[in-house]
């Protein structure tokens, strides 16, 4: 009986050598959107926020160890279905909605404007949640966007301060344009033709769009250039240069900016938001979808696909930094395999072609795994050198810049050719623009000089009387006291100068009415003029900021005070400009 | 008494001889039935007046000729002249047609041209009277010899071109290369009241021009160098084919149907659609599209189009 069991249990003990041992990997790692939102939403409702801080640390430790770089879709709903809890748990999950997606800007603009409305007092919180905001969307597929709201801005700012300054001009010189270009009146039948023919090629650009605003600027200097005083010109020059700048930057950021039209957002997103991608198509004549598709085959975590894929995307580089990283993901895609050896041959490579501190840190990971400890710390030393202490966690997975991976998937080639290019045909357009202005200058520019008496306002012409001074004759022979003037013109100039000053005094009120800082220009000081201009026009912006980025996809609300305050700083400002322009018109 | 026959010289011989004396009095001069006077101060020109003619008459009709006045204006004033008893001069100085300044001047250019008159004559006498209480016209500038002198020496080798010079002070010149002044299409006297300077300076700056081709002494192109005709003509011509060119340009040049501004815009705004629908089956479960996230109010209709138009390229 004994013998009969004793053989059968070395029977049992036989057939259990064959059955496979037990692992000490652990069991597989499952990330679902109903897994999330169930855990997120549960642990909503209790009181205090430890358990949800316990509850997402979990969950983004999960979706660490699957080594996802993002998960716009987690971040986006934690921003937009978590908006009314506690003030505590609302950082929590801003603070959540980042570390899920740590390359989307508005999981960051996010976290700013939670910041700013929960603790507006921790300054250095919200100085690096700012920053960490604009690095990530200039390093982003948004990049070219947000840069072109900022050169919108510019643009906006240039024009509307232009046409302030010629608003306020036109009140201040319009008579004396009107007397200067009366002297301009009389051509020949070959001025007019060349006048009609240059006039009527400066409406065609207009018209098709070749030339913008620039023009306004363009043909205001010529008609002023006599009569300006030299510190509006300079103004005006300055904002011409800005209109420019920012007029030419966002025609070329036009060309540069990624299009992820059709499959190219879901290529975009195999690489970086992965967990609820649906399998990219690989084209081997796209770069960007074999590095997709060997990218999603890595969080798939099918470590033969993956290789094999980036090997053939790897053939096709020439470029050092992108050869590394492609050595440094065949690197950890042989760890994982259990190569340890071919692990570290990666490595190495990554580092000879592009020595960062994650390629170091993960060759240092490998020449611990094979022993070799003394190398392994000398190498990890290095790392902890260029890049500072404890910053990684291994693998160290490193992608290529969001922005960069965005245009190489978009396909997006600068246009060929002189005629195409739009730096090309906008610098052409301008040096049109100023050919056409000599050539008008030429047919019949102002030549004399004509300004405005300071103390009555009459017109002081250089081809009428023979005088450029800033006093007319008749005022000057009173300030004098001569008497060469009958008493009743000394009557009638004193009305003329009383007059004068009215005029000024509520003109100089009435455009800093209308926007402050006009009546300060209008009154001749220009700079503390376009100090209040410029101010307001900055608050102006900041009031429609949103209007601005509208193409974020998560609009901050607690931005909402931001208009009360900008209201009140604009009244403020309002006020200020019409004292000084009631002192300046006084003074003057 | 100084008195004499007018010839070639006489009234620079008998003004050599006031101003050594520091004389002062009146000089008459007559020639035909023409008479002069010119008063003498301490040896220098201080007036000039020509009989029957009045001074306020005289810088009217040079301001008239110069085109400083428009004909319209002098006729108003006349018509006013005789319901103010004022003369003209007055009435347009008290409109402001005239600034005092202007009057000053045209009135030492007149006491000049008057000199410049008479010291062409060669037949006629003169006659220098002594007379300490002279009452000039006020606001002309004195005119002394040593820069009379300088005048006629600079223009003593060359007479015809100071004749064709003060022939031309009331027509239009023509300045051929660009600059400030004298004014291009505008009267050489025209020129000489925008300036603060003496009419006889004046003229020597211009007999210069003139003789170095920067100036022509009509508005038609005689008397000018068959080399500054070319150059002329060449520019206009190349002045002609660059307007021609631009027009071309412009023709040719496409057209710019959106603003890059809105390039930018719309593929920054598929990102945004693309991100809000993903997550917003990343809520439900189940795919949606465009329209339902208008209806959410999560975006515009006009981003909504621009999805639309982007699907599928």
């Amino acid at each position: 009986m004994i013998r009969e069991r004793f053989v059968s249990v070395l029977f049992v003990i036989w057939l259990l050598t064959f059955a496979p041992l037990p692992t000490s990997a652990a069991a597989p790692v499952v990330f679902t959107a109903d897994l999330f939102k169930k855990q997120v939403q549960e642990t909503l409702a209790d009181e205090g926020e430890e358990t949800l801080i316990r509850t997402l640390t979990t969950l983004h430790g999960k979706f660490r160890t699957l080594n996802y770089p993002n998960c716009f879709e987690c971040s986006l709903w934690l921003i937009r279905h978590t908006q009314d809890v506690a003030p505590a748990k609302r950082l929590v999950l801003a603070e959540y909605a980042a570390r899920f997606s740590p390359d989307l800007p508005e999981a960051h603009l996010h976290r700013f404007a939670t910041v700013l409305a929960e603790r507006p007092g921790d300054i250095a919180f919200l100085g690096a949640s700012l920053w960490r905001w604009i690095s990530v969307s200039l390093a982003g597929p948004q990049r070219d966007a947000c840069i072109a709201a900022v050169l919108r801005f510019v643009l906006f700012f240039s024009a509307a301060l232009f046409g302030a300054i010629v608003a306020a001009m036109l009140f201040k010189y319009g008579g004396a344009i009107a007397h200067l270009y009366s002297h301009v009146s009389v051509f020949s039948l070959s001025h007019k033709v060349l006048g009609v023919a240059v006039g009527s090629a400066l409406l065609l650009l207009v018209l098709k769009g070749a030339v913008g605003v620039e023009v306004i600027f363009f043909l205001w200097f010529f008609f002023c250039y006599r009569i300006a005083r030299y510190r509006e010109i300079v103004a005006l020059v300055l904002l011409c240069l800005f209109y420019l700048a920012a007029d030419i930057g966002t025609t070329m950021l036009a060309v540069t900016a990624p299009d992820l039209r059709g499959g190219k957002w879901e290529i975009y997103r195999a690489v970086y938001d992965p967990p609820f991608t649906e399998k990219v198509a690989m084209d081997t004549r796209d770069p960007a979808s074999l590095f997709a598709a060997g990218m999603q085959a890595f969080y798939e975590r099918d470590w033969e696909r993956s290789d094999r894929t980036l090997a053939l995307y790897g053939k096709g580089l020439r470029d050092r930094a992108q050869l590394a990283l492609i050595a440094n993901m065949r690197g950890i895609i042989a760890n994982e395999q259990g190569k340890r050896q071919a692990a570290r041959t990666f490595f190495l490579e990554a580092v000879k072609h592009d020595e960062k501190p994650a390629y170091l840190f993960n060759l240092s990971r490998a020449l611990y795994a094979e022993g070799n400890i003394k190398e392994a710390e000398e190498v990890e030393m290095r790392s902890i050198a260029l890049g500072g202490k404890g910053r990684y966690d291994f693998p160290v997975v490193v992608l290529p810049r969001p922005y960069d991976f965005a245009r190489e998937s978009s396909g997006v080639t600068p246009p060929q050719g002189f005629f195409h290019d739009p730096l090309a045909r906008r610098v052409t357009a301008l040096i049109m623009i100023l050919i056409i202005t000599a050539i008008m200058w030429w047919i019949g520019g102002a030549r004399e000089k004509v300004s405005c008496c300071v103390e009555c306002g009459s017109i002081i012409c250089e081809e009428c009387s023979g005088n450029d001074e800033e006093v007319c004759l008749t005022c000057r022979a009173l300030k004098a006291g001569k008497k060469i003037l009958s008493v009743s013109d000394v009557k009638k100039h004193t009305e003329r100068r009383e007059r004068w000053a009215t005029r000024r005094r509520l003109l100089s009120i009435v455009l800093s009415l209308l926007l402050p800082g006009m009546g300060l220009i209008y009154n001749d000081d220009v700079v503390e003029g376009l100090f209040f201009l410029a101010s307001s026009l900055i608050l102006v912006f900041l009031f429609f900021l949103p209007r601005f980025f509208a193409f974020t996809a998560v609009a901050p609300a607690s931005f909402a005070f931001v208009p009360f305050f900008i209201g009140a700083l604009f009244l403020l400002l309002w006020l200020i400009s019409l004292m000084r322009s009631w002192h300046a018109s006084n003074v003057a | 008494m100084l008195a004499g026959e007018l010839r070639h010289g006489a009234v620079e011989s008998v003004w050599e001889e006031i101003a050594a004396g520091g004389m002062t009095g009146i000089l008459t001069v007559e020639s035909g039935k023409h008479q002069w006077h010119f008063f003498f101060r301490a040896g220098a020109l201080v007036g000039a007046r020509k009989q029957g003619v009045s001074s306020g008459d005289r810088v009217v009709d040079l301001l008239l000729d110069g085109g400083v006045l428009r004909p319209e204006t002098v006729r108003d004033a006349l018509k006013k002249q005789a319901k103010t008893m004022k003369s003209c001069v007055e009435l347009l100085m008290e409109e402001g047609h005239v600034p005092l300044i202007l009057y000053s001047r045209a009135l030492s250019a007149a006491l000049r041209l008057y000199l410049l008159e008479v010291i062409r004559l060669d037949k006629g006498h003169y006659q220098f009277a002594v007379k300490e209480d002279l009452r000039e016209d006020t606001g002309a500038k004195p005119l002394f010899l040593d820069r009379f002198n300088v005048f006629r020496d600079h223009f003593a080798t060359n007479p015809r071109l100071l004749n064709r010079l003060y022939g031309a002070l009331f027509s239009p010149v023509t300045v051929l290369e660009a600059k400030s002044f004298p004014l291009d299409r505008k009267t050489l006297f025209y020129s000489y009241m925008t300036q603060d300077r003496d009419l006889l300076d004046f003229l020597i700056q211009m007999g210069d021009m003139v003789d170095s081709g920067t100036l022509v002494l009509s508005r038609w192109l005689g008397g000018v160098a068959p080399r500054d005709i070319v150059v002329v003509v060449f520019l206009r011509f190349c002045a002609i084919l660059l307007v021609a060119a631009l027009f071309v340009v412009a023709l040719v040049v496409e057209e710019r149907h959106t603003t890059p501004a809105a390039v930018v815009y719309e593929r920054a705004v598929r990102i945004k659609v693309a991100l809000l629908l993903d997550e917003a089956r990343f809520s439900t479960g189940e795919r949606v599209d465009a329209a339902r996230l208008v209806r959410g109010g999560l975006i515009t209709l006009e981003e909504a189009a621009v999805w639309e138009s982007g699907k599928g390229k």
